[in-house]
């Protein structure tokens, strides 16, 4: 079987169902056949439109509408593309034309609620009257696009991974390898569908394995996060998924009240991935869950990105995690020495079904045992490429001879295990939630347009979280002007991206032009870790102070 | 750790003073921050203290569980001090006419 829909298709059933709890707690269900009719509908209402293998923008609201609708794409070979719903507000607007050009889509669709805020768009409401009896599978291969996913927001370089049904089933079947002859029955999660993690491994695993699903938006998981423990406890879920942000927030803020009627014992995986996995999460995850019956073998960490579909290796089920230590000072070196007393590193498991190599980024060759490079990885879950881009692409996903991807991200292989230790691509991660240094400065460039150039890039802090710098130019003058412009620049910018941020006005000139954005990023960087850059004014956030030499 | 808001004079609504919005409101943020409401003043832009889109999700729920009114996250950069967002939920439970925005609420990611 070559393609997602056939597979899917041929294990509908009136048993399994899908399940949205909404944000008052009602719970909204679909059955797999029922979904499946309704998936028809779409696609032969869009068959109609005349919009085969032409991309379509998916703007929802967390919910089952997204999931027909993106199932109707599939059965029309229609492109998907899921986004999210943007806010009000013109920087949000100009994200999705972006995004929108980039892909070459001229299909908008949302939902009856969303319709007249996006008509600015052309978005449209799927007409769900057509017959589904009146569809007939169109010819898909695996080598056919199933779905855009973007891994950037940008308005400036939106890059669309092209992912098709044969890098969706290889995937997916890396998941049900995972699963060790145990393959889930219920699935809960929080996580937006347009986050690869929330698409690929909640709602299209589900429809995959045929697993129930259970999920809630986003935001009501974040406003209450016992709320996704709820609904493993209360559906008896036995496979969740969360970045690492969402455990350690249960942690932070489930009360004793609320864990005194939760029931997690029947969870059998708890996978983490899409953002660093600190030890310390784990741990106190463990120790907070463990009277609600959580069990320290349910962790599956693992470590992956969207151009490898989801997953590019996990800790398969019933397997401990192993923490190991590591000598500080030699892993900024790039070279991994066990040192127990060192820093934890949680083993994000085996890259089972796909090869996986560390190369030495500079020179694109091989390190040796125990070094630290980039994480190349090569097989059938390898996108296709970035949609429209074929520099992109040849840069990305064939080099070294034209089979291995490059991730970006760096990481070491002992005793079998991937450790990812840090990134040289410039993509600044907050609470699992990617950030583009370039929206950053393009917000930045509009509080205050006759500033000069500016740079953004994320550090770590002592807590292992990360955090956002930017460092912008200005025209000298006096505190008053230096503290006005701040407080636009600070104010903008926290305001839409609603994340803390130090900021650090500096002279003309201080900002480096380089050809590549990415060296000047991490040049900037260097400069403000080691206390060199001397600002005319500075706005850090008290959480950076002991990571600093010399505080501005 | 308390998720649980103090109720502000929950007996009789119409009572309820701007100072008691304000001491429930530098609880809860305060809450979020994890830090001691002491440390919170109620002049300062809560972006000095690194009050972030998760913090905001949690006090609109606040807002809407404990004072009855719903409100979006984008309020707390609209009105970015513990004093300003007092002063307009005061305004809004008077039932008095709301003031515009300083600006144009633009989106929060």
């Amino acid at each position: 079987m070559t393609d997602f829909v056939a597979h899917i298709r041929g294990r509908l059933s009136a048993e399994r169902q899908m399940v949205f709890v909404q944000d008052n707690g009602e719970p909204i269900r679909l059955t797999f056949t029922e979904l499946d009719r309704r998936a028809r509908a779409v696609a032969v209402w869009l068959t109609g439109l005349g919009v085969t293998d032409q991309p379509a923008l998916l703007l929802y609201p967390a919910g089952l509408d997204f999931t027909v609708a993106f199932l109707g794409c599939l059965y029309a070979r229609v492109p998907a593309i899921p986004a999210p719903l943007p806010d009000a507000g013109a920087p949000h607007m100009r994200r999705v034309r972006a995004l929108l050009r980039d892909a070459g889509a001229g299909l908008v669709l949302t939902d009856a609620a969303h319709a007249s805020g996006l008509s600015d768009l052309g978005a449209r409401v799927v007409v769900p009257s057509a017959d589904p009896g009146a569809w007939a599978p169109p010819a898909l291969g695996g080598d056919t696009v199933a779905y855009l996913q973007y891994t950037s927001g940008s308005t400036s370089e939106p890059r669309g991974v092209e992912v098709s049904h044969g890098n969706l089933l290889h995937n997916l079947g890396l998941f049900r390898a995972l699963a060790a002859g145990k393959p889930p029955r219920r699935l809960a999660g929080w996580l937006p569908h347009y986050h690869d993690m929330g698409l690929v491994g909640l709602q299209l695993q589900a429809l995959h394995t045929g697993a129930d699903l259970v999920f809630m938006s986003p935001n009501a998981f974040v406003a209450r996060p016992v709320r996704w423990l709820e609904l493993i406890s209360r559906y008896g879920a036995d496979w969740t998924v969360s970045p690492d942000f969402g455990y350690s927030w249960c942690t932070r803020r489930v009360t004793d009240e609320q864990l005194a009627g939760l029931d997690l014992s029947t969870l059998a995986m708890a996978l983490s991935g899409a953002e660093p996995i600190k030890a310390a999460t784990l741990a106190g995850f463990e120790r907070r869950f463990a009277p609600a019956g959580f069990r320290p073998t349910t962790w599956n960490p693992g470590y992956g990105l969207a151009e490898c579909t989801l997953m590019v290796s996990c800790v398969p089920r019933g397997q401990d995690v192993t923490v190991r230590g590591f000598d500080p000072s030699a892993l900024e070196r790039h070279e991994a020495i066990p040192d127990p007393a060192g820093v934890p590193l949680v083993a994000c498991g085996p890259a089972a079904g796909l090869d996986l190599r560390i190369v030495d980024p500079d020179g694109c060759v091989p390190v040796p045992d125990g070094g630290i490079g980039e994480i190349w990885v090569a097989g059938p879950s390898v996108a296709l490429g970035y949609r429209g881009r074929p520099e992109e692409t040849r840069a990305t996903f064939r080099a070294g001879g034209g089979r291995w991807l490059r991730t970006g991200d760096l990481g070491f292989l002992l005793d079998g295990q991937l450790y990812v230790t840090g990134r040289i691509k410039d993509v600044i991660v907050v609470n699992g939630r990617n950030l583009y240094p370039q929206d950053l400065e393009e917000a930045a460039s509009r509080a205050n347009p006759v500033a000069g150039r500016s740079a953004a890039f994320g550090v770590r802090r002592s807590d292992g979280g990360e955090h956002v710098v930017l460092v912008q130019e200005v025209r000298r003058g006096g505190s008053a002007y230096l503290g006005e412009t701040a407080e636009q620049v600070m104010d903008l910018v926290s305001r839409e991206f609603a994340v803390p941020l130090s900021l650090l006005l500096v002279a003309r000139g201080v900002v480096r032009q380089t050809t590549s954005g990415k060296l000047r990023r991490r040049h900037m960087r260097d400069l403000f870790l080691g206390g060199s850059l001397t600002p005319l004014h500075a706005e850090v956030d008290p959480a950076l102070h002991d990571l600093l030499e010399t505080v501005p | 750790m308390s998720d649980h808001p103090d109720h502000p004079d929950r007996s009789d609504r119409s009572d309820r003073s701007g100072n008691d919005v304000r001491r429930w409101l530098t609880e809860r943020v305060a809450h979020y921050l994890e830090r001691s409401p002491a440390e919170i003043d109620p002049g300062v832009k809560l972006r000095a203290y690194g009050w972030e889109s998760i913090h905001a999700l949690g006090l609109c729920v606040d807002i809407e569980e404990t004072v009855g009114l719903l409100v979006e996250p984008t309020l707390t950069w609209d009105r970015p001090t513990v004093d300003a967002l007092a002063a307009h939920l005061t305004e809004l439970l008077a039932g008095g006419r709301v003031s515009a925005p300083p600006e144009r609420p633009a989106a929060t990611a």
